[in-house]
């Protein structure tokens, strides 16, 4: 990836994100979700064939896609916009996600080191 | 504009925001969810705000989508069993990867070759869940 300019302040890049999402609704009245997209295109390239790398990373994205389309959204549809429209179902989940992350981080980190 | 177009313009702000931010970064994530550091937690919070006011802002102004043409709304979810299963899953999966479906794009939009892995398994990962609900619901629109 290209090299960015310095990382901007958490409230300088967080009010972008933010602006974003209101923008989406005021575009298409909408949530601004990521996995719905990507429901998109496997509908649309069902024959996709891809040479895949490590195997880790590929069940990663399994639970990340599987998991993100029960919950009804990742980071972005529940985490951002579901808390941003108080919607219950978002703070749980939001809730859920980030906890189980951090715990499964502190915990591959005491098994197999941080840099892992 | 086109209304892909339009939609398109948002998502490259976004992607570009992430990347950024650094949250396209795998070290970086990692770093933020062994809490070492608090920069993650501070974005979101801060975009959580803004979004919070800004789409208040559109409802009680009534202001009507530029695409569709209908006020500007939302109907909050009751929390249900696929709510938390799923994020206990996504969870795995972000905290085994450090990286979820938004800085997936990003980093597929910057050219990380990696994340060729993640993105064909989210592809994967959503594929059964795809045929099942057709099957359930013929007539229904992805959501």
């Amino acid at each position: 990836m290209t090299e960015l300019a310095a990382q901007p302040p958490w409230f300088v890049a967080g009010q972008l994100l933010g602006a974003s999402v209101v923008l989406m609704y005021l575009v298409a009245n909408a949530r601004l979700v990521v996995v719905g997209g990507f429901s998109d295109v496997v509908e649309r390239a069902s024959e996709w064939s891809m040479r895949l790398g490590s195997g880790v990373l590929v069940a990663a994205g399994v639970l990340i896609g599987f998991g993100a389309k029960t919950a009804g959204g990742c980071t972005s549809g529940n985490g951002l916009c579901g808390n941003a429209i108080a919607s219950p179902a978002g703070a749980v989940a939001t809730a859920t996600f980030f906890g189980v992350a951090v715990v499964v981080t502190l915990v591959t980190a005491a098994l197999f080191g941080s840099g892992a | 504009m086109s209304p892909r177009l339009a939609v398109a313009a948002i998502g490259a702000v976004f992607g570009f925001v992430l990347a950024w931010s650094g949250m396209a970064d795998p070290d970086v994530i990692r770093r933020e969810l062994l809490l070492e550091e608090f920069y993650l937690y501070g974005l979101f919070a801060s975009a959580l705000a803004t979004a919070t006011v800004g789409l208040r802002l559109l409802r009680r102004l009534r202001v009507r989508a530029l695409l569709t043409g209908e006020p500007t709304g939302w109907t909050p979810l009751r929390p249900s069993r696929a709510h938390i299963l799923g994020s206990v899953v996504f969870g795995l999966g972000w905290g085994v990867s450090a990286a979820c479906p938004g800085p997936i794009a990003a980093q597929r939009g910057g050219g990380a070759l990696w994340s060729l892995a993640t993105l064909g398994g989210g592809l994967l990962g959503i594929k059964p869940y795809l045929v099942r609900e057709r099957a359930r619901t013929p007539a229904a629109a992805a959501a």
